[in-house]
């Protein structure tokens, strides 16, 4: 290719760096470009480094699923990335520390079944009345700045729910040198600024449905260190103890979604709580090995693989859109040709020529011709009608491989582009069609048969001596099927006379001019290859 | 009209002869199928025997029905490739549907050619 990509004479290292600053779904869509750029791709220290550049070593030893065990293998450090790159830490209620939970005659909260929470298990209260509402949990997250949301349901509008806090906070870091009293203490002078919701509004959830909450406050965590690259602990407590009866919420989880804003621009005085809560409906989660039932395995399963395809699509596209942006703007008008050069197009168009047009030709050419067999001739060459449908398939079967392989040679990654020839293509054409011929004479005519053999194996013959020469010149390889062709006509010939037909020697008197020119020229060839050989 | 650079005036006739080719094919479907409805009988020389009469018809009007499909297929096929073409694509090739009318329709002259020669054994021993 006279174009070789710039990106592959790089250095690894450097390649690596850039890479670095890339967001997983550019990283894919590199990867979708060439063979070495996937190879690139699916380096898994490249997604370790990535990781650990990002996140932290926390991020590492970060589980975001339960068949998540940390394997180090490049996809699922890949898709460990992406989900650390999504940004969102949810946290199911049914693991929190719960008071009152399951206690005495079940008139208090309980874990229950929940096909619709993305945990597949929700803290439910149900009907019942319970006072003393107490939860609370802990975790652990990248610093930056978080839409707190809650998943929520009211199952029965309560009149007198309006009360509901819930508090989130950081924890402080604390240092491995304090221990026990000296801990707490350090614990309550450091405390950061924590956010409190209160959930007045609950009442407009007035759906029976699961939506998900989020009062307007973006959380900020710092982390623990300075570097900002360790991973900040997160309190979260719910908490009412006034008497008034909290019947009818089902809690499901809590997310933290990461928001993207300029620091600089937030003004520090409207940071915090909304009066009004955004309600959402409740986010549609697809999980691994997860099914909705309403979902037959088999949809489920298409609908994957044409999400899959879809994705790669946009890969495809996003890759040049890349490409665009990093072009001049002179060269985007010209734009519309952004893989191939002239010379290439030209290369790649005439063995399009061949694979895609003319061998689909030879083919309908015989499919026509079966027809007419089957039409105008007698019974007896019903026979040759199916042969000479069978032969179109062959063609078309020989399309399909020559032109799959002639792909995989024009986009492979090959550093010299070497044509291969039709050889073994022509080859296996030619023994086919002499074995059809061989089926063909049905009558056991013996002369017919021993013909048919000869042209064979003529043909087979001469196709074998002619890569003597001219194995690799381009403009040999036209001469080269010149003369492959003229051969079998003369074999034809030849075996017609053997038959002592008198078609045949008209025949050959045709193909004479012809195989005078070919010998010519391959006498011409001749020397000029041994002088090559000779150098 | 588009500026003849490279190859693309060959590329384009190229594809003109391929649907030419198609065209070519549906005209002798066409042939048949009308030789076959109109005549009742599958073959022009012999005596025609009974159940070749009444399977004459229906295979008539599939010859047809198979003629303007390929007719179809053929302008479909020449329509996407210059467009293809035209937009400088780097793979321009038939897509697989195409392709597989192709294999259809000889699956269908393959069949009914195949049973001819099974219906014509019989009917000759």
């Amino acid at each position: 290719m006279p174009n070789e990509s710039t990106i592959k004479k790089l250095p690894n290292e450097l390649v690596t760096e850039v890479a670095l600053y890339l967001s997983a779904a550019d990283l894919l869509s590199l990867g979708s470009t060439c063979r070495a750029m996937r190879a690139f791709v699916r380096d898994a220290d490249l997604w370790t480094v990535k990781i650990k550049r990002d996140f932290g070593c926390e991020g590492l030893e970060f589980q975001w699923e339960q068949s998540d065990d940390g394997a180090y293998s490049s996809r699922e450090r890949q898709r460990k990335y992406m989900k650390l790159e999504e940004g969102e830490w949810m946290s199911s209620c049914a693991e929190w520390d719960c008071a009152w939970l399951n206690e005495g005659n079940g008139h208090y909260w309980r874990i229950e079944h929940n096909p619709r929470s993305p945990f597949g298990r929700s803290l439910n209260l149900g009907h019942r009345w319970v006072f003393w509402l107490h939860a609370h949990t802990r975790l652990r997250i990248p610093p930056g700045r978080y839409e707190v949301s809650f998943g929520l349901q009211v199952v029965q509008p309560n009149p007198m729910l309006r009360f509901v806090s819930f508090k989130i906070q950081e924890k402080p870091p604390v240092s491995e040198t304090l221990d026990g009293e000296a801990q707490m203490y350090a614990d309550e002078m450091i405390r950061f600024p924590m956010a409190e919701v209160q959930s007045t509004y609950l009442r407009a959830l007035s759906t029976p449905d699961f939506r998900e909450v989020t009062w307007q406050s973006t959380f900020l965590v710092r982390g623990s260190s300075e570097k900002g690259k360790e991973w900040g602990e997160v309190e979260v407590e719910i908490k009412d103890t006034s008497d008034m009866p909290k019947t009818g919420v089902n809690l499901d989880y809590v997310k933290f979604k990461r928001v993207h804003v300029d620091e600089d621009t937030i003004d520090p005085v409207a940071e915090g709580v909304n009066e009004r809560p955004i309600i959402r409906d409740y986010p549609r989660r697809r999980r691994r090995g997860d099914r909705t039932p309403e979902e037959p395995g088999l949809k489920s399963l298409f609908t994957g693989f044409f999400s899959r395809i879809g994705h790669a699509r946009c890969c495809a596209i996003k890759t040049v859109e890349i490409a665009m942006i990093h072009r001049d703007t002179e060269d985007l008008r010209t734009m519309t040709q952004p893989l191939l050069s002239t010379e290439q197009l030209v290369e790649i168009r005439a063995r399009q020529r061949t694979f895609e047009n003319a061998y689909v030709r030879t083919a309908l050419g015989e499919f026509s011709f079966a027809l007419v067999i089957l039409r105008i001739f007698s019974k007896e060459f019903y026979t040759i009608g199916a042969l000479y449908t069978f032969s179109g398939f062959i063609v078309l079967t020989a399309a399909l491989f020559r032109r799959g392989r002639s792909n995989r040679e024009f986009f492979g990654p090959e550093q010299a582009k070497h044509f291969r020839t039709s050889g073994d293509v022509v080859l296996m054409l030619s023994a086919l069609y002499g074995c059809l011929y061989i089926g063909n004479a049905f009558r056991p005519d013996l002369e017919t048969v021993e013909c048919h053999l000869w042209t064979v194996s003529v043909s087979v013959l001469s196709r074998k001596a002619l890569p003597l020469h001219a194995q690799n010149t381009i403009p040999g390889l036209g001469m080269h099927q010149y003369s492959f062709t003229y051969l079998c006509n003369m074999c034809f010939g030849l075996a017609y006379m053997n038959c002592r037909n008198p078609g045949a020697y008209m025949y050959m008197c045709c193909q004479v001019p012809s195989s005078y020119r070919i010998c010519r020229e391959l006498i011409s060839i001749i020397p000029h290859e041994g002088v090559n050989m000779v150098h | 009209m588009m500026l003849s650079a490279g190859s693309s005036a060959r590329d384009h006739c190229a594809n003109e002869r391929t649907f030419l080719s198609w065209l070519r094919l549906s005209l002798t479907l066409t042939l048949v199928g009308l030789a076959f409805v109109l005549k009742f009988d599958l073959n022009a020389i012999d005596e025609p025997s009974h159940e070749e009469r009444t399977l004459a018809l229906p295979l008539g009007y599939t010859f047809i029905a198979l003629a303007i499909l390929s007719v179809g297929v053929g302008l479909a096929n020449y329509l996407r490739l210059l467009s293809l073409l035209v937009r400088k694509a780097a793979i321009v090739q038939p897509n697989k549907w195409i392709t597989g009318v192709a294999f259809g329709i000889g699956t269908v002259i393959a069949s009914v050619s195949i049973f001819l020669m099974a219906t014509h054994f019989e009917t000759g021993t």
